[in-house]
C-alpha cells in the first residue's frame, strides 16, 4: 500500500489533486480489527466540475495513465490496489479532508480521517453496515464523543444521529 | 491477552464474550502496517474462492 500513498502524494506535489484523505474501509482498519474490503477510497477535495455541471475525474485518470495505472470498472488499479477517487461533496466529506490526521505508512507520510469524522461519515452514508461500524468505533473507546456530537451538529445529521440511536437503542447505553 | 488454555468445566458465557472482546481489542490495538498485511492475506484468500467458483459457475449458464 505504500506504493499507493506515494503516487498519491505525487499527484499533489504535482498539483493533480489538492487535498485528499483515506475514508472508507481502509481508516476503519486504521481504528479496529482488520477485516475485509477491495478498494482504497480516497476523497478528494476540491470537487473539480467540468462545464457540463458534471464531476470529472479527467486530470487525474490522464496522469495515472501516463504513469500506466489505469481503470478498471469504476477503480484505478494502482500497483496491486484498486482505488476509487470519490469527490468529497457532501460537508462532512470535506471537514473530514481539512481535518485528516498525518499518519505515517512505513517510511511514507498519508492523510486518514479522523474516528470522529469516520463515524459521521459512515453515520450520513447510513446503510446497515455502516452503522455496526459507528457502533464498533464507539465501542473502540478510542472515540471522544464531544468531538463526534459537534460534527453531527454542525453537519445537520441529527436526524441521521436519532435514526442510529433507535436502531440500536444507544441512548440507554450513553 | 489471557491466553491460557480454556477449562471447560469453569468456562460461562460471560467468560466467552469477555475472551472474544478481547480478543477483537488485540486485533484492532495491531499496527496499522500489520492490519494492511493481514487484509492482504484475506483479498489473496477472496481471489482464490472466487477463482474457484469460477468454473462451476460457468457450468450453471
Amino acid at each position: 500500500m505504500e506504493k499507493v500513498l506515494q503516487v498519491l502524494n505525487r499527484m499533489q506535489a504535482d498539483g493533480v489533486i489538492e487535498k485528499f484523505a483515506i475514508g472508507g474501509g481502509i481508516a476503519t482498519i486504521r481504528y479496529l480489527q482488520a477485516y475485509f474490503t477491495d478498494d482504497i477510497d480516497i476523497f478528494i477535495s476540491p470537487v473539480v466540475v467540468a462545464p457540463n455541471g458534471l464531476v470529472t475525474f479527467c486530470k487525474i485518470y490522464s496522469y495515472l495513465a501516463d504513469l500506466g495505472y489505469n481503470t478498471e470498472r469504476e477503480y484505478i488499479r494502482i500497483e496491486e490496489w484498486l482505488v476509487q477517487f470519490v469527490p468529497a461533496s457532501e460537508s462532512v466529506q470535506q471537514e473530514a479532508v481539512e481535518r485528516a490526521e498525518r499518519v505515517m505508512f512505513g517510511g511514507t507520510p498519508t492523510l486518514i480521517f479522523s474516528i470522529e469524522h469516520l463515524a459521521a461519515e459512515l453515520l450520513r452514508s447510513g446503510r446497515m453496515k455502516d452503522h455496526v461500524r459507528v457502533v464498533a468505533l464507539i465501542e473502540s473507546e478510542q472515540m471522544d464523543m464531544d468531538i463526534l456530537r459537534g460534527i453531527i451538529s454542525r453537519h445537520r445529521l441529527i436526524e441521521k444521529w436519532d435514526a442510529f440511536s433507535a436502531r440500536f437503542s444507544w441512548r440507554n447505553r450513553e | 491477552m489471557s491466553r491460557e488454555p480454556i477449562d471447560p468445566e469453569k468456562m460461562t458465557i460471560e467468560g466467552i464474550f469477555r475472551a472474544k472482546d478481547e480478543w477483537r481489542k488485540a486485533q484492532a490495538n495491531l499496527p496499522f502496517e500489520e492490519k494492511i498485511n493481514i487484509l492482504k492475506k484475506l483479498q489473496a484468500l477472496a481471489a482464490q474462492i472466487r477463482q474457484a467458483e469460477r468454473p462451476s459457475q460457468d457450468n450453471k449458464k
